[in-house]
């Protein structure tokens, strides 16, 4: 199953000297991200599915495999969406609203 | 039926209003004894109010405001303000009145009711109505037979020494420890029977004036904050405080936790408990009688107020040299009073202990504070631009080493004061320190503990 990703609505970020620095603004957990992090970061918008971004974007830049890419794109994605800072969906994210309006 | 002042018809009614309107005018302040039954039972015939000067803008919904109107006085209770291109204009209702008065062009707001006495008691008339109050209001109001009954009633108890009102005080007061809920938490005290002393503390440019009875621990303030006492003309708030004898907190729960409610910030600790009206400029502490909630109190309002302006308080030494500020940040133990024993005899310190930050325009301000560590040495009152940030280390050589800006930040973050559990503060707080961070070096500072360290600094 697919993953797709938005970034949560409880956060600061600035990019910084080609840094990008996250924060959650409800317990101030301060994150600052490297350059593959920060591409996952910036692709995040609920409707592209985690691998595609892996696949299109973090392979293409980086030069790295997808398998491995996959599982540390997986890791950052599951340690932001611990604190709120990323929401993760098995659904589109616009689509997973619409499907709970529905209901 | 309404509170007004005794005023005999004719001429002599309107030099009595000429009389009211000049004592204000010269003194600030008047006091007038309450004639009608409009305020029952907030007022009752009889009482003696401190009415002080006031504007449309000095007053909050829920004070008792001293009306002209019609070439009348009437003191009734502020129930809504209204802003137009004229200005801020109210409307006025009195607690036992059914209706609003009816807003007329000629209505004056001459000023507000600071204080109550009421027999051998003065009090700060509150800005809530209870439901219990407002009941008794409704009935006094509607029904001649039970109004004549509680006047009888007031006036037995009133020559027992003990009248109905200044009872439910009593049993407010001790209700009232530091465990209440805060949201309940009202002006409603009893004074010790004269006016409260004003203390104007002046950091970073901005003066909060502090207000209490006790003559004693204000002047016990003074001295506390020598240098840093400003003017009250140019107060940007006002706090009341209320104490109680330390004897009396509780002995636990003493975490800070500083939240907001409705535009109000509340503020509360084990030894004090406070609540900031920031549009109203005005605000309430209940506290310990010692300084150290006082030191707190200034604090946390300087931090909410600083934030919104890309400003902040750091934990920090800061010195004056050559017209540019130096900050020197750590936590405990990393230097910082070490660092400010050793600054050269040219150097103005500005704070051993917390560095003010304010932004102007472009550019970024430290200003000293009253707020000492081990050095127990209050800065000077003075500002300079900033020219450096540096994060303390103790090391066995001097070196300036750079750093990356999410470094910076996040260990800038680390050291700036942070009381408010709210994430609009928390965003703030974040932007001040990014946008600080790109426009000010901060670097780290490894230090061996001798004077050589100023050295590389300036």
């Amino acid at each position: 199953m697919d993953r797709y990703i938005a970034r949560g609505s409880g956060i600061a970020a600035r990019m910084l000297g080609g840094e990008m620095m996250v924060m959650s603004t409800t317990d101030s957990t301060f994150f600052s991200l490297n350059e593959v992090a920060t591409v996952i970061w910036q692709a995040a918008d609920g409707r592209t599915p985690l691998s595609e971004i892996v696949a299109n974007k973090i392979c293409l830049e980086f030069d790295v495999d997808q398998e491995r890419a996959q599982v540390g794109a997986d890791r950052f994605v599951d340690e932001l969406s611990r604190h709120g800072i990323l929401l993760v969906s098995e659904h589109p994210w616009i689509s997973s609203l619409q499907m709970r309006e529905s209901r | 039926m309404s509170s007004s002042i005794p005023l005999a018809p004719g001429g002599a009614q309107e030099a009595k209003l000429d009389l009211v309107v000049e004592a204000l005018r010269r003194s600030g302040k008047v006091q007038l004894r309450v004639w009608g039954m409009s305020m029952l039972p907030s007022l009752w015939p009889g009482d003696v109010v401190t009415v002080k000067a006031a504007t449309p803008e000095d007053v909050v919904l829920g004070d008792i405001g001293l009306v002209l109107r019609n070439k009348r006085c009437f003191i009734h209770r502020i129930v809504a303000t209204k802003l137009s291109q004229d200005g801020q204009s109210f409307i006025t209702r009195g607690d036992a009145m059914p209706d609003d008065d009816p807003s007329t062009a000629d209505a004056e707001l001459l000023g507000r009711v600071v204080a109550v006495r009421r027999a051998n008691r003065i009090f700060v008339p509150g800005r809530r109505v209870s439901s219990t109050d407002s009941a008794i209001g409704w009935i006094a109001c509607r029904s001649d037979v039970l109004r004549s009954l509680a006047l009888k009633f007031h006036a037995v108890r009133l020559r027992a020494g003990s009248i109905l009102v200044s009872a439910r005080l009593g049993l407010f007061r001790k209700r009232f420890s530091v465990f209440e809920p805060l949201s309940t938490m009202t002006s409603a005290v009893t004074l010790p029977g004269h006016d409260r002393e004003t203390l104007p503390i002046e950091i970073g440019g901005m003066t909060i004036a502090l207000r209490c009875h006790d003559r004693l621990f204000l002047r016990h303030l003074a001295g506390r904050y020598a240098g840093f006492v400003g003017s009250r003309r140019l107060a940007n708030f006002e706090f009341d405080i209320d104490l109680y004898e330390p004897s009396e907190s509780p002995p636990a729960g003493d975490g800070l936790k500083v939240t907001v409610e409705k535009g109000d910030w509340l503020l509360q600790r084990g030894d004090f408990r406070a609540r900031w009206t920031p549009n109203a400029r005005r605000g309430y502490i209940r506290q310990a009688k010692n300084p150290y909630a006082c030191d707190s109190l200034l604090r946390i309002v300087h931090t909410l107020i600083l934030a919104k302006q890309g400003g902040f308080l750091v934990h920090a030494a800061s010195a004056i040299r050559g017209s540019k500020a130096f900050i020197f940040s750590g936590v405990s133990g990393a230097g910082k009073t070490t660092i400010s024993r050793l600054a050269p005899p040219d150097a103005t310190l500005l704070t051993d202990e917390i560095s003010y930050v304010r932004r102007e325009g472009d550019r970024y301000l430290a200003f000293g504070t009253p707020f000492a560590g081990e050095l127990g040495k209050v800065g000077k009152n003075q500002s300079a631009p900033i020219a450096g940030f540096f994060l303390l280390e103790k090391g066995s050589q001097n070196c300036i080493e750079s750093l990356k800006p999410a470094e910076a930040v996040q260990r800038l973050l680390r050291n700036i004061l942070f009381f408010a559990e709210n994430p609009t503060f928390v965003e703030l707080v974040f932007q001040a320190a990014c946008e600080f961070a790109s426009a000010v070096p901060i670097q780290r500072l490894v230090f061996f503990p001798d004077q050589r360290v100023w050295e590389p600094i300036c």
